[in-house]
């Protein structure tokens, strides 16, 4: 419950937001640096797809912690 | 093929569905009353899904067949941007919500000095820069309907107009009905909105439909597209573009554009920002709509790798999504597609013209009819000036699409766009997070960077088109090579995109930094940029309805207002009581030792003193004194006012509505008042009742504690009447037989007066406390006395009953003189004693001591039984009204209670002595009696 109140914070932090906006730039901009000519395509597509996805579960996992059912309304 | 009837028939099917949608969501909105079906977070994520337009739905494929994995780009940046959902956007709505925001040139407007000249800026250039984009939407319904009919690419000819004509005011009308069929000071459109969500949910399925169809039925999956990448490509190329600076650069200026636009396009700020129903819906829409930009994107390379390798040309990449499944003869997937073509193509046009007319009207066209007194009753005519801002951006787009338009790909033309709204965000960000940023640099920014953008990309796209001599691409303006739209400053190394992005930028901010920091805001605006630190802030000034006072600017010095405050006191006061009063002032306000306040703590220390001058000289004369001393300085009174204002807006309510709750208030205070009154009125009567009954329970108690010496007075007077009797007997008997020795008739006589002056001592023992007490007064009277007048009443019923009776008192204690109420301090022994006696008449050890002693103070008395002592426990209630150890019904538990009350008149005190290994109770009592 500590943990989970914990994360629920650093979920909330701007700064946490920005580390990982920063973090996942750069796992956006390594093919365009790090791979010779590029020629591996499928390991490319593989690293931006799956870079991507993470990005999406890290989002999703801030949602489910921040209340109790993801999406809920109490308007 | 299609014939055009056909496509035209289903297009008026899927736009009627659309619109009995939109109508039955906005009755339902209506009807019910509850926004639900279109304030909840995954209509909010779907519809900012209107980002993928026809450009995402046709054009990824397209640059991806040109340019690999690039494409992704413009996605992934977007991405990147909906990570900062949960902050940047929150900040967004809260100014939305406090300033009535309702697009993004009315967002700037607000936080610059709400400058009419910056709005006309960015309104023209949001009309210009956006028309591209909306020029591809229309592009791509006219390209994809004659691919259906002819069965070809069609470039937009003037042969094919009438079509386009009809399927350009078909987009008209359209948007009309959703967007801007009626005024609404919210500028929210449910119905619209839900219609977005929808399209957004078809064209989804569609492209996945497609995508999985050329994926697992055209080819064998993933991994056999990539196997054969290779081999499509022909000429050694690596679908990923080419590892060079040029393109590195390439992909950062797709991230960084698309990270801009996805918040600050017309339409995603009006969907994301003004078409926001809570802000709760921003969380699931950072998890939400990356979803979905992922899933639509999923089968971008697979679609273009079977195009490439089904033989169709790469010059018709942008119709690859349509073309296969025409090609394979899937009719039904071929219309789905077009379909979900159609959806996000007129989805996009719809709500990018809503907002772009909404900001035309607002910024352009009712700020200068303002100017021009003629035209001024056009103002009455807002919502058809939308309607004519509508007709005339979807023409213009229509003309560029078909004048502009063959000379580039979907793709291109978008990214103009990405790149004018580029511009605003400097403005933007710096608006939000950098206090000195001004109108005039925003101004220059924007004006510059808009500038820039027209020079390095839209005199291209026309130069391109033939609208402009080609030279000045190639040898630059008037010759001047250096001056080359593309290569400004000889600056190559870049493509055109990238190049214009940089020296867009480099001016935007360069003269935003430098005009903001050599100009100074207004005072308004200097408010403004305070509101928003304020609203940006996680301490915000009003907390769960209170205002939060600790943020408030503490920087007003006081001594200065408390002069002011002396001198006006001083024309009614001495000058020590004017400083004490003032000094009483501050220690109530708890500023007695600060040198500077806030302006709520000046505004309670005018109240306060006005309210210590009323006391003195009425209201209106110390109302007028403090008015007159310029107590206020104009600023303070400016900074009072913008306080209380902000008040009321935190409160929602207007001043004649606060006028009107505070009358209502003020009569519901005197109602309470009122009832106040009569409810002490009420206490009172109830009080003495209570007051009446406690001294009848005090009388009853006391009857109560005689009733317990009855017997023993029984006894007491029971015995002096034998020893009367018997001595009336002997008289007699010595009369009978003439036997009249005097001396023993003497005695006799004087044994019968000795008794009956007992027995009479007895009887006003019993008067003494059937008494009441408050008609008592303290007299003064021996300590022996005192001892008699309780003992008497107890000796014959102690000695009845086998208990020794010890009273130990040297002389001195017994002729001591004591200020007492005799009838309340008798009872309260002969309480004590009988309490001792109810204890000890079960023991076989039977004895009850009194032992006196005095000092020139006090009398101290201890009654002592032959008892154990009491246990702790029962020694925290003992003395206790109504708690009794006794069998029920034979004690009131008021005997104790009552005694301690009684020696508490006399200033006494009672405690139990636990050194005493008996029960002991030390009764102290003072020998004069102060009242």
């Amino acid at each position: 419950m500590l943990m989970k109140n914990k994360l629920k914070k650093l979920c909330r932090l701007a700064e946490f937001r920005i580390c990982l906006f920063i973090f996942f730039l750069l796992l956006f901009l390594w093919p365009m640096i790090a791979v010779p000519n590029l020629q591996n395509v499928k390991l490319v597509f593989y690293w931006l797809y799956i870079s991507w996805f993470a990005l999406i579960a890290i989002s999703f996992s801030c949602d489910i912690l921040d209340c109790e059912k993801p999406g809920e309304d109490n308007q | 093929m299609f014939s055009f009837t056909f496509i035209n028939f289903i297009i008026l099917i899927y736009l009627l569905i659309l619109v009995i949608s939109a109508l039955l969501a906005e009755r339902w909105i209506k009807k019910k009353g509850n926004k639900s079906i279109v304030a909840n977070p995954y209509i909010y994520s779907l519809s900012m899904a209107v980002y993928c337009t026809s450009w995402t739905y046709y054009g990824s494929v397209g640059i991806a067949a040109h340019n690999g994995m690039l494409y992704l780009g413009i996605y992934l940046g977007a991405s990147l941007t909906i990570l900062l959902y949960p902050w940047l956007l929150k900040h967004l709505i809260s100014i939305k919500e406090k300033y009535h925001i309702t697009s993004v040139a009315d967002f700037i407007v607000a936080r610059y000095d709400k400058s009419q000249a910056l709005g006309v800026i960015c309104a023209a250039f949001i009309l210009v820069g956006i028309i591209p984009y909306i020029a591809i939407q229309i592009k791509s319904i006219l390209d994809t309907v004659h691919i259906l009919v002819t069965g070809l690419r069609p470039e937009i000819s003037a042969s094919s107009s009438l079509t386009d004509h009809y399927i350009v005011i078909v987009c008209i009308i359209v948007t009309i009905v959703f967007g801007l069929r009626k005024l609404d000071s919210s500028e929210k459109h449910p119905g619209l909105v839900f219609i977005l969500a929808g399209e957004s949910f078809v064209k989804l399925i569609a492209l996945f439909t497609v995508g999985v169809y050329a994926t697992y039925v055209l080819n064998n999956g993933f991994d056999s597209i990539f196997d054969n990448l290779q081999y499509v490509s022909g000429r050694g190329y690596n679908y990923m573009g080419h590892t060079t600076i040029y393109d590195f650069f390439t992909w950062c200026t797709y991230l960084l554009l698309s990270a801009s636009a996805i918040l600050f396009l017309p339409r995603q700020f009006q969907v994301a920002v003004v078409e926001n129903y809570s802000k709760k819906h921003i969380k699931t829409s950072s998890w939400l709509f990356p979803l979905y930009l992922f899933l639509i994107n999923i089968f971008v390379i697979p679609l273009a790798f079977t195009g490439l390798s089904q033989g169709f040309a790469i010059g018709l990449a942008d119709s690859y999504v349509l073309l296969l499944p025409m090609k394979h003869a899937q009719n039904l997937l071929t219309l789905f597609v077009f379909i979900g073509g159609f959806s996000a193509a007129i989805g996009m046009i719809m709500i990018e013209t809503v907002a772009v007319s909404t900001i035309v009207s607002n910024q352009l066209f009712l700020p200068l009819l303002h100017q021009f007194s003629s035209l001024n009753f056009l103002t009455k005519y807002t919502l058809r000036l939308r309607w004519f801002a509508a007709i005339v951006t979807i023409y213009t787009a229509y003309y560029y699409a078909w004048r502009v338009g063959p000379q580039y790909a979907l793709v291109s033309m978008g990214l103009i766009s990405f790149a004018a709204v580029l511009q605003f965000v400097p403005a933007i960000l710096a608006g939000l997070f950098w206090k000195k940023a001004n109108k005039y640099g925003a101004i220059a920014g924007i004006s510059f960077g808009a500038l820039i953008w027209f020079y390095t990309l839209f005199i291209p796209a026309f130069a391109k088109s033939g609208y402009f001599s080609p030279s000045i691409m190639i040898e630059g303006p008037f010759g001047l090579a250096w001056l080359r739209p593309e290569s400004i400053l000889g600056l190559g190394l870049l493509n055109p995109l990238s190049h214009a992005v940089f020296w867009t930028m480099f001016f935007n901010i360069g003269s935003l930094v430098i005009v903001s920091v050599l100009t100074k805001q207004s005072e308004t605006e200097e408010k403004i940029v305070k509101s928003y630190e304020e609203l940006l802030s996680d301490k915000p000034l009003f907390v769960e309805g209170t205002l939060n006072f600790d943020l408030l600017d503490i920087n007003i010095p006081i001594q200065p207002k408390l002069r002011i405050l002396e001198k006006v006191f001083q024309k009614y006061l001495i000058k020590e009581d004017a400083q004490l009063a003032i000094e009483r002032i501050t220690q109530e306000l708890k500023i007695q030792d600060k040198e500077l306040i806030n302006i709520y703590m000046l505004s309670q220390l005018h109240d306060h003193a006005e309210k210590f001058l009323s006391g003195l000289v009425g209201t209106s004369v110390a109302f007028y004194s403090l008015e007159n001393s310029d107590f206020f300085s104009p600023l303070e009174r400016r900074e009072l006012g913008d306080l209380f204002a902000r008040l009321l807006a935190h409160m929602k309510v207007d001043p004649r509505e606060l006028s009107a709750k505070l009358a209502e208030l003020q009569y519901r205070q005197g109602q309470l008042e009122k009832d106040a009154q009569s409810l002490e009125v009420a206490m009172q009567k109830k009080s003495s009742e209570l007051e009446e009954q406690k001294a009848l329970a005090y009388q009853a108690s006391k009857l109560a504690s005689l009733g317990e010496v009855a017997a023993g007075i029984a006894h007491e007077i029971n015995n002096p009447l034998a020893i009367i009797g018997s001595s009336a007997q002997i008289m007699e008997n010595m009369m009978e037989k003439d036997n009249m020795d005097k001396e023993k008739f003497k005695s006799l006589t004087t044994n019968i007066k000795q008794t009956v002056q007992r027995a009479s001592r007895i009887v006003q023992g019993m008067r003494n406390i059937a008494r009441q007490s408050e008609v008592d007064l303290f007299e003064e009277i021996t300590v022996a006395d005192m001892l008699e007048d309780s003992t008497n009443l107890c000796t014959e019923r102690f000695k009845s009953r086998g208990v020794e009776l010890r009273i130990f008192a040297d002389e001195k204690t017994l002729k001591t003189i004591i200020e007492v109420n005799r009838t309340t301090i008798s009872q309260s022994l002969i309480n004590f004693l009988n309490n001792a006696f109810d204890a000890i008449i079960s023991k076989p050890e039977k004895w009850v001591e009194i032992n006196a002693y005095s000092t020139n103070e006090f009398l101290r008395i201890k009654i002592i039984d032959s008892g154990p002592g009491i246990s702790p426990e029962l020694q925290e209630k003992i003395f206790q009204p109504f708690f009794t150890t006794k069998d029920v019904g034979k004690g009131t538990g008021l005997g104790l209670s009552l005694a301690v009350s009684f020696i508490k008149q006399h200033n006494g005190s009672v405690f139990i002595d636990n050194q005493n290994p008996h029960t002991c109770f030390v009764i102290t009592l003072p020998l004069k009696h102060n009242s």
